[in-house]
């Protein structure tokens, strides 16, 4: 029976027997279809009463008796829904109790989810100011004078967004002569910001001290700021090459290749390192640029590579994991609860301030989206879904183990062939918490970009090498195994990307010198951008714009 | 005269209706055991043929024939009337049969019983 036919017999009543009726199926409380049904049969039963009044004031009167002795609307809905309630078929009676039974153990399990909270126990910034702080005297750390240099350069820069401009977006082979006067202008008034950098780079050690409550909230002001430095001592080499102090420029390449070593090393934050390695890369670039445009006698370059080989020594360019695992630890228990099942839950507010903060997004809050994402959690972790901070804690462990022991031995060209093994492995270790696949550092892009510098850096000192040979034999090698042979480089750069030597191929009076670059594939020295997923990273020639 | 027992919750004989607690059912199985009938017919019928000794109350009728439903005593129908309304009738189950013979029984031997207490013969009698 559909309910427009059901709902047909209630037109012909009077007014209070209609009231009457649909206070009786509004008190009953039950199913929709189930309550239709009664109401029609209501009604049938006072249209059979009233069926034989002759006027609309005599149905009035008899409906009002019948209401009567029908009773209190309320009681006859409750007893009417208990009737109802017998007649439902087993099956459905134990899926409503079972509905029940849920909804209440549901309940009790948010309240119980919901009431427990993260507890800090350890002070990880403490333990990261522990871990990158060398057993050395305040004196000898540089960073006083690069934190120094950073706030003078943010002072004079402040009132010239020009000359701010220049310095970080323009290149200096882009740049007119009035700007590069007005650089050269500037960096003389400024003089003093450069040499605070350069006496930083004299000392042998740079750490920070981090402050924060969490490691996740640790500020980092100067990072954009050294940066800026590292540009302009950039265009300081620059403008030194070009009026022929090559020794000056090449002190300067020096120092800036130091000063990002500094940023870079040790058991530092992953940005930082990344900051670092960013700056070395952009003095080694500087370095060929002024390599490919000037003549620099061999003695210079000589020099010049003797003490880049000292900088390097026992350089094993590798990142250092130790501080994000430290992160991990801090994330762990501020994310987590402590005990219970699983060892503790995670706790969904802080997940959500922790995803923010590794996205640099403040959302908008409010309490239902709190709500929701609450709920959210709890049920995933109910269900399994999301496991409980011991397993987590292992996660994390054996995550950072694996890494450690794949990428800190081998090539991106190794790790590219083992990569459907190590993908697997990836997702076995972090497969039910994608919150650790969202806060881990995406390693392999980390490692590509340590093994790049690494091959940079090796393939201009080869560079260096292979002018030199020729300014002294007249020629350039046949291979490089003539330039070793010769002394003028003590072994074969080898190509990361590859595991062969780099590729060297001698040309009229020119040479080319790449790596065969991220797709792992000799293109035949075709420069698309350095270290690009497409052609070669070419060393040399220095491609001009 | 015969004093008008009501058959429903909370009626004015309160002492008639904790007797009568159990009889309803068996009535209104007896009035169904004769052929379908639909509710209102059902509660006419109950005081026709007890000579309007008994009265099924309103609020009694209907909560009285879903919890036979649920028994599956009694099986609930609708049905198409010529005037394009719609009914529900009920009809007697052969479960509900049998329940009606049970309880008859029953009170069949309870009569008996009371008949022989209060002296009457084993029928009860007016006053």
């Amino acid at each position: 029976m559909s309910n427009k036919e059901l709902n047909k017999p209630l037109q012909n009543l009077p007014a209070c027997a209609v009231e009457y009726i649909n206070l009786v199926i509004k008190k009953m409380r039950y199913r929709k279809k189930v309550r239709i049904e009664v109401m029609a049969e209501l009604a049938a039963h006072f249209e059979d009463e009233l069926r034989d009044c002759k006027t609309d004031e005599e149905k009035e009167q008899k409906a009002q008796k019948l209401i009567e002795q029908f009773g209190d609307a309320k009681l006859l809905g409750t007893l009417l829904r208990r009737a109802k309630k017998r007649c439902r078929p087993l099956w459905r009676t134990v899926l409503v109790r079972t509905f029940q039974a849920v909804s209440v153990f549901l309940i009790i399990y948010l309240i119980w989810f919901s009431s427990g909270r993260p507890v800090i126990t350890v002070d990880y910034v403490a333990e990261l100011n522990k871990l990158a702080r060398p057993t050395a005297d305040e004196s000898l750390n540089a960073a006083p004078l690069y934190q120094k240099a950073a706030e003078l350069l943010e002072r004079h820069l402040k009132s010239s967004d020009k000359i701010l401009d220049l310095i970080v977006s323009k290149k200096y082979e882009d740049a007119n002569s009035e700007q590069k006067q007005l650089v050269e202008k500037w960096l003389t008034d400024n003089k003093e910001i450069l040499d605070l950098v350069v006496a930083g780079t004299q000392k042998p050690y740079y750490w920070e001290s981090y402050k924060g409550e969490s490691i996740y909230e640790v500020p980092l002001p100067n990072l954009s700021r050294f940066r800026t430095l590292a540009y302009s001592l950039r265009w300081r080499i620059r403008l030194s090459a070009e009026q022929g102090w090559y020794e000056n420029a090449f002190d300067d390449i020096k120092n800036s290749y130091r000063f990002g070593r500094h940023i870079r090393k040790g058991d530092k934050l992953l940005i930082e390192q990344l900051v670092g390695i960013a700056i070395e890369a952009l003095s080694v670039q500087t370095l060929r640029s002024i390599l490919g445009e000037y003549q620099i006698d061999s003695s210079k370059l000589t020099q010049l590579q003797k003490d880049f080989e000292q900088i390097i020594t026992d350089e094993n360019f590798a990142i250092s994991f130790k501080a994000e695992k430290l992160c991990r630890y801090d994330w762990l228990q501020r994310c987590y609860t402590e005990g219970g099942p699983g060892g503790g839950h995670p706790y969904s507010l802080a997940f959500r301030k922790m995803v923010e903060i590794n996205q640099g997004i403040n959302a908008k809050k409010t309490w239902f989206a709190d709500y929701c994402k609450n709920l959210g959690t709890a049920i995933s972790f109910l269900l399994g879904l999301s496991p409980g901070r011991t397993e987590t804690l292992k996660s994390v462990n054996d995550l950072y183990d694996f890494f450690d022991s794949e990428f800190a031995l081998k090539t991106p060209v190794q790790v590219q062939a083992q990569k459907t093994e190590i993908d697997k492995r990836v997702k076995q270790l972090t497969g039910r918490n994608f919150l650790i696949r969202l806060t881990v550092p995406a390693f392999e892009k980390v490692f590509e970009i340590s093994s790049r510098l690494k091959t940079d850096v090796e393939g201009t000192l080869t560079i260096i090498a292979l002018l030199r040979y020729r300014q002294d034999k007249g020629r350039y090698p046949q291979n490089l195994d003539e330039l070793k042979q010769a002394g003028y480089i003590k072994e074969i750069p080898i190509d990361a990307f590859s595991d062969k030597p780099l590729v060297y191929k001698k040309t009229d009076d020119n040479f080319i010198l790449y790596s065969v670059g991220l797709n792992f594939k000799d293109d035949g020295g075709r420069l698309v951008k350095m270290w690009s997923d497409e052609g070669d990273a070419v060393f040399w020639p220095v491609k001009k714009n | 005269m015969y004093n008008k027992i009501t058959l429903q919750k909370g009626g004015l004989m309160k002492f008639e209706s904790q007797l009568l607690k159990g009889i309803a059912p068996v009535v209104v199985l007896e009035i169904l055991s004769r052929g379908q009938m639909y509710g209102y017919e059902l509660s006419q019928a109950i005081e026709q043929r007890s000579g309007d000794i008994l009265t099924l109350g309103k609020g009694t009728l209907y909560p009285l024939l879903y919890n036979l439903e649920a028994q599956k005593l009694v099986k609930g129908k609708w049905e198409q009337m010529p005037s394009g309304r719609k009914r529900r009738y009920y009809t007697i189950t052969s479960k509900g049969k049998e329940h009606l013979a049970r309880q008859k029984e029953q009170l069949q031997e309870l009569t008996a019983g009371l008949g022989v207490v209060f002296g009457f013969g084993g029928a009860l009698k007016p006053a």
